[in-house]
């Protein structure tokens, strides 16, 4: 009688909870900080507000990711908890005995078929399958050079967030790398080496800053190079820190040697690095992205792009761009090209194939910026911006224009959440927001510019935390951004989202991947689709057949340790071809491979990659 | 489950149900007419992600120890429930229990009902169709 009373009480509470957020006028937990103050009827952008909305850093500051903080001896950790006003508990982590058993690769990797498996894919990393290794991987991220591997296979990069390194493992690095090389291996996603990227030294103030996470990878083919950037944070600086790799060095077994790199190997493996636009006055710098211009020649020729975000207290979330030469030798400072919006997030940066020609605007750069609508639900609003830039050549900063907007999105993905999962989605318990990628091709019409991003079929429920159909949008412009044509990449019935952009520059074909629940009667399984636009007459072009990458869908609730709370906040492709044709790459989060616990299986996520020739 | 033939004095100790993954919210009811009894759950054993759980029914027809022999599942939905599908509750709470209740049909036989969450019918929202709660109601003869 007594747990039935329990019951009955737990309802009436949850239902009292269902009802205030029904009812809800003012959002209370906006993961941006997207405070607004009301005047006059009209909004005016609160200036103070601080820190992501999207993103490893993002989840970590939400309540379930504070849990890990506590839990993690990681410097990391103990930074952003200072941050938050809390200490650290110093509690060592049970989720690492003091004898690490490492088993191999498990036999479902190395079984994988030809192409890489058509149900979910290969599992692109050599993580054990028991604890306490078994922790997830998301936030993936990947890029390649064609044929330049052992054997003539292409030398494939992968990055994620990697747990293992918030609990003793992979070098306490929170970015993992992972490397397939070995062209005579018959599956071409194997990784022949994993690692976690090394930590660097804040040259300002000489802290050492461990790999955070949210990496993002570009290749340079020109220059058979490979370039990876995280975010790094302690408790005086924080940075983004930019690794550069060639291709004959990925390839050497005795500079990466084949297995899972010990801290001293990856840093071996991964010798060039350096800080872009380190700050050392209590701002973050966050979630990244990254082009390399292609020339040989010219002002700026081979330079390196990073754009990010600055979350600064009181001044609130802005977006930067820093040029960094090929060697990194030298970065230039990062000049603000966020003007005044100040909740700013997803910077996207660029590079149009003319730049060659035209040098002024060719490095361009999307991003977001967040407000609330009017009462009494103030809406979530997010601006999708567009930024041209003309290189100066590092040392120097580009020369930026002003942000224009593209479209004011008023049916985003809000990372507000809703329900009492906290999802950002009607069937899911993660939280993301709208999130633009952009990326240029050449055709008869010129340079195009293609923008995606995840919107709301409808309008959002719970207040506007919650989107009961997401899908993914598009935007194209002729005329570098002059002027805006909108589509949809798809906008079929169930959840798209996650979507990523790039350009076949040999093909011009654009492939967008994302996640889909279309076909999934509970809404709630994603498998992995690549879109193609085709080069054509018009802007946007059509949409071509979307492809099913994985014919399993990936369960968003399949971790024991993140559970449904965090996947991550992206997918990564990359697309290279040549006259015998072309292949693009797709690296995401599935948990089709369980990881052991106490002998039982369970699923857990993982890092997985995918090809498709075309 | 453990059965005991003295009102507890001692108890002897077995299994409904130990296949991989989860088996969970068991409910057991007898049927007084023939003594079979019914016991019902959640059960994900068919979903390689260990995370939709079908309903399934075990009886224990009388016999001569005890505990008697459990019987093999029928399974009362094909479908699973997924208790990640609901846009308010969003996977933190499917309820504690399902129902189950088996008693003699008046024109011969036995029927059990059982009441339990699924999310197979989508609510509309804004337009958009997503899965949520409902109850569900089986009825199995025998």
């Amino acid at each position: 009688m007594k747990l039935k009373m329990l019951d009955l009480v737990l309802i009436l509470i949850m239902s009292l909870l269902i009802l205030h957020a029904l009812q809800v006028t003012q959002p209370e937990a906006m993961a941006a900080g997207a405070g607004s103050t009301m005047t006059g009827g009209g909004v005016q952008q609160n200036s103070a507000a601080f820190g992501p909305d999207t993103g490893i850093t993002a989840f970590l500051l939400s309540p379930q990711g504070r849990q890990i903080l506590r839990a993690s001896n990681h410097p990391i950790a103990k930074a952003l908890l200072q941050r938050l006003g809390e200490e650290s508990q110093a509690v060592a982590p049970e989720l690492r005995p003091a004898s690490q058993a490492s088993p191999g690769i498990d036999s479902q990797l190395s079984a994988a078929a030809v192409g890489c498996g058509t149900v979910t894919g290969t599992r692109f990393n050599r993580e054990p399958r028991t604890p306490p290794d078994a922790l997830p991987q998301n936030s993936t991220t990947v890029d390649f050079l064609l044929g330049s591997g052992l054997q003539g296979g292409d030398l494939v990069v992968g990055a994620a967030n990697d747990f293992r390194g918030s609990f003793g493992g992979l070098g306490d690095s929170g970015t993992g790398y992972y490397v397939h090389r070995n062209g005579a291996d018959t599956n071409p996603c194997t990784p022949q080496f994993e690692g976690g990227l090394p930590t660097i030294t804040d040259s300002a103030t000489g802290e050492v800053l461990r790999a955070g996470g949210d990496p993002v990878i570009e290749a340079d083919p020109t220059r058979n190079a490979m370039y990876i950037a995280d975010i790094r944070m302690g408790s005086q600086a924080s940075t983004i820190a930019l690794f550069r790799n060639t291709a004959s060095n990925l390839d050497s077994t005795a500079a990466c040697p084949d297995g899972t790199h010990t801290a001293s190997q990856a840093r071996t493996c991964w010798p060039t690095s350096v800080e872009v636009n380190p700050k050392q006055d209590g701002s973050l710098l966050l979630v990244p992205h990254m082009a390399v211009d292609p020339r040989t020649n010219g002002t700026g020729a081979g330079d390196v792009y990073i754009s990010g975000l600055i979350a600064t207290p009181l001044s609130g979330n802005q977006i930067f761009l820093a040029a960094c030469k090929n060697d990194l030798s030298v970065c230039s400072i990062g000049t603000i090209v966020s003007g005044a919006d100040f909740n700013t997030n997803s910077s996207h940066v660029r590079i149009r194939p003319d730049i060659a020609t035209k040098l002024n605007g060719s490095v361009t750069i999307t991003y977001t910026n967040a407000s609330e609508g009017p009462p009494p639900d103030f809406l979530p609003i997010y601006d999708i911006m567009y930024v041209t830039c003309t290189p100066a050549g590092a040392p120097n900063a580009p020369t930026c224009s002003s942000a224009t907007l593209i479209k004011s999105e008023t049916q985003p993905i809000s990372p507000r959440g809703g329900g009492l999962g906290n999802g950002s989605l009607a069937t899911t318990g993660f939280t993301f927001a709208t999130s633009p990628k952009h990326d240029h091709r050449q055709d008869q019409n010129g340079v195009e510019t293609y923008v995606v991003w995840d919107r709301c079929k409808v309008g959002l429920i719970a207040g506007g935390g919650i989107c009961p159909d997401a899908d993914v949008a598009l935007a194209a412009s002729n005329n570098n951004g002059q002027t805006w044509k909108f589509g949809s990449v798809d906008t079929k019935a169930g959840d798209q989202y996650f979507p990523w952009i790039v350009t076949d520059v040999f093909t011009n074909i654009i492939n967008v991947a994302y996640y889909s629940t279309t076909g999934d009667s509970m809404n709630h399984r994603a498998k992995v689709v690549l879109a193609q636009i085709p080069p054509g007459p018009a802007t946007p072009d059509p949409v071509s057949t979307v492809q099913t990458l994985t014919t399993t869908g990936m369960e968003p609730s399949g971790d024991f340790f993140l559970r449904d709370t965090f996947i991550g906040n992206r997918i990564g492709v990359s697309a290279r071809g040549t006259s015998i044709g072309s292949r693009a790459y797709v690296h995401y989060m599935h948990n089709a491979v369980n990881g052991r616990y106490n002998g039982a299986a369970a699923p857990e996520q993982n890092n997985h990659l995918s090809q498709f020739s075309y | 489950m453990a059965a005991s033939n003295n009102n507890g004095q001692t108890w002897t100790v077995a299994d409904v149900d130990i296949g991989t993954p989860d088996q969970f919210q068991p409910w057991i009811g007898t049927d007084t007419a023939t003594n079979i009894v019914n016991i019902v759950y959640y059960s994900s054993e068919s979903d390689p992600l260990q995370h939709r759980s079908k309903v399934l029914l075990r009886q224990i027809l009388p016999g001569n120890s005890t505990p008697d022999p459990v019987g093999t599942a029928q399974t009362i939905t094909t479908v699973g429930l997924d208790p990640a599908a609901d846009p308010f509750l969003q996977g933190i709470y499917i309820g504690d229990y399902i129902g189950v209740s088996a008693r003699a049909a008046s024109g011969g036989g036995s029927r059990a009902y059982i009441h339990y969450t699924h999310s197979a019918v989508s609510g509309n929202y804004n337009g958009a169709r997503d899965p949520e709660q409902n109850n569900h109601l089986s009825r199995f003869d025998y």
